[in-house]
């Protein structure tokens, strides 16, 4: 490879995105170690993208995270999180479905029709769909997470465009299994655009971004 | 990234022990085998033994009577050298196991280079060029570093373009090499 073709095949980027097969990075590396124009762009490439990764990780870290219990076993954990759970339905009921039953438009007591969506089937691709919300008008979306063995349980959270969190829903790997509905306060948000954030926990308080679906509150 | 010529008179400098040549050598190469090592290994232990491992004989072979004599090709010879040692640290299993070599587009196994590459400073100008970011640009460069997915599925999210990726990163880098090299 030589520079010419190190420039026109956007190499560098390429290699700091990992995007090239093996034979080509071979060749790339190759090239880079002898030429110092491609190997200072690749350094300042490299810089940035780590130190970017590095603010950027922080950033998500400010995020109130799942406090973790040091020194406690499993059993002990798994029943904080059902309690948390149980506290969160319970807390969810009497916050928001209860007055919202007592007070909607069908009267106490009385079963009504919530808007539904689902995305179920759409894995990632859910992330490309828009959900748009009617202010003061709950909705339940469908939705599947797209876990693994290594998750203890599962977060919702609802966030605002500054990415605060308005809301979570802690989901259980049981729950996590199927398809499920999740019913989201939309009486509880202003107009303005949110995202739906699935979040993975792992033990020892890692936690993954699984999926990102935007809401649009009108 | 310090430029130095690469020539006749470097390699005769680096083989005759001189010590500012040396620093340069060891400065400059241990960047790029840093770079090169981070997709290949696991921690950045491994990281440093091959790199140890391989100035230590590109070094030898430099003062020995055959070695290298063309200092225009110091570079690959060094990453030879590199590939070689790597090749070997597979093979004796220390630690290690390859990583998946046949996958076009590995997931990102960056190793935490705390120290190597991140810096206060560099970080600020990073926190300077990313604020100028459109915010979508912003969240798909987040996206892209931080969650462990398959850039198609973030190109989907985005309804972006590979090329998309590869000119924000480009476009982001060149903002912030005309700091950064001011800087230094």
């Amino acid at each position: 490879m030589d520079h010419t073709e190190a420039i026109q095949g956007s190499y560098v980027e390429k290699y700091l995105l990992g995007e090239l097969n093996p034979a080509e990075r071979d060749s790339f590396e190759n090239h880079y170690f002898d030429c110092s124009i491609c190997a200072d762009d690749v350094y300042t490439g490299a810089v940035f993208v780590e130190n970017a990764r590095s603010l950027l990780r922080s950033e998500e870290a400010a995020v109130p995270a799942r406090p973790n219990f040091p020194g406690f076993g499993l059993p002990f954990r798994a029943a904080a999180l059902a309690s948390v759970c149980l506290l969160a339905f319970v807390g969810y009921q009497n916050i928001v479905t209860i007055p919202s039953l007592q007070s909607g438009g069908g009267g106490g007591g009385t079963a009504h029709a919530v808007p539904r969506v689902s995305l179920v089937g759409m894995g990632s691709r859910a992330a490309s769909r828009a959900v748009t919300l009617l202010a003061r008008k709950n909705v339940s979306i469908d939705i599947e997470i797209p876990g693994g063995p290594e998750f203890i349980s599962y977060e919702c959270r609802i966030v605002d465009a500054a990415d605060h969190v308005k809301s979570v829903v802690l989901v259980s790997t049981e729950m996590a299994k199927d398809a499920f509905a999740l019913e989201i306060p939309g009486s509880e948000l202003t107009p303005g655009a949110y995202r739906l954030v699935v979040v993975g926990n792992k033990s020892g308080g890692m936690q993954k971004i699984l999926n990102s679906i935007a809401l649009s509150v009108k | 990234v310090e430029l130095y010529s690469f020539d006749e008179d470097y390699l005769h400098r680096l083989r005759s022990g001189d010590p500012s040549i040396e620093q340069h050598f060891i400065s400059y190469f241990s960047k790029m085998l840093v770079i090169k090592l981070r997709s290949r290994l696991r921690s950045a232990e491994s990281v440093d033994d091959v790199k140890q491992e391989t100035f230590l004989r590109v070094l030898r072979a430099l003062r020995s009577k055959d070695g290298i004599r063309s200092g225009e090709r110091l570079g690959s010879f060094v990453n030879s050298v590199c590939n070689f040692v790597l090749l070997e640290y597979y093979r004796a299993g220390k630690r290690e196991d390859p990583l998946e070599d046949h996958i076009a587009d590995p997931p990102d196994r960056a190793i935490d280079l705390e120290g190597a590459l991140v810096a206060s400073e560099q970080k600020q100008q990073v926190r300077e060029v990313l604020s100028r970011l459109e915010k979508k640009d912003r969240e798909l460069l987040t996206a892209l570093f931080l969650e462990e997915r398959d850039k198609n599925d973030i190109c989907r999210q985005f309804r972006v373009d590979r090329d998309y990726l590869r000119v924000l990163l480009y476009r982001a880098k060149a903002q912030f090499r005309t700091q950064f090299h001011r800087a230094n």
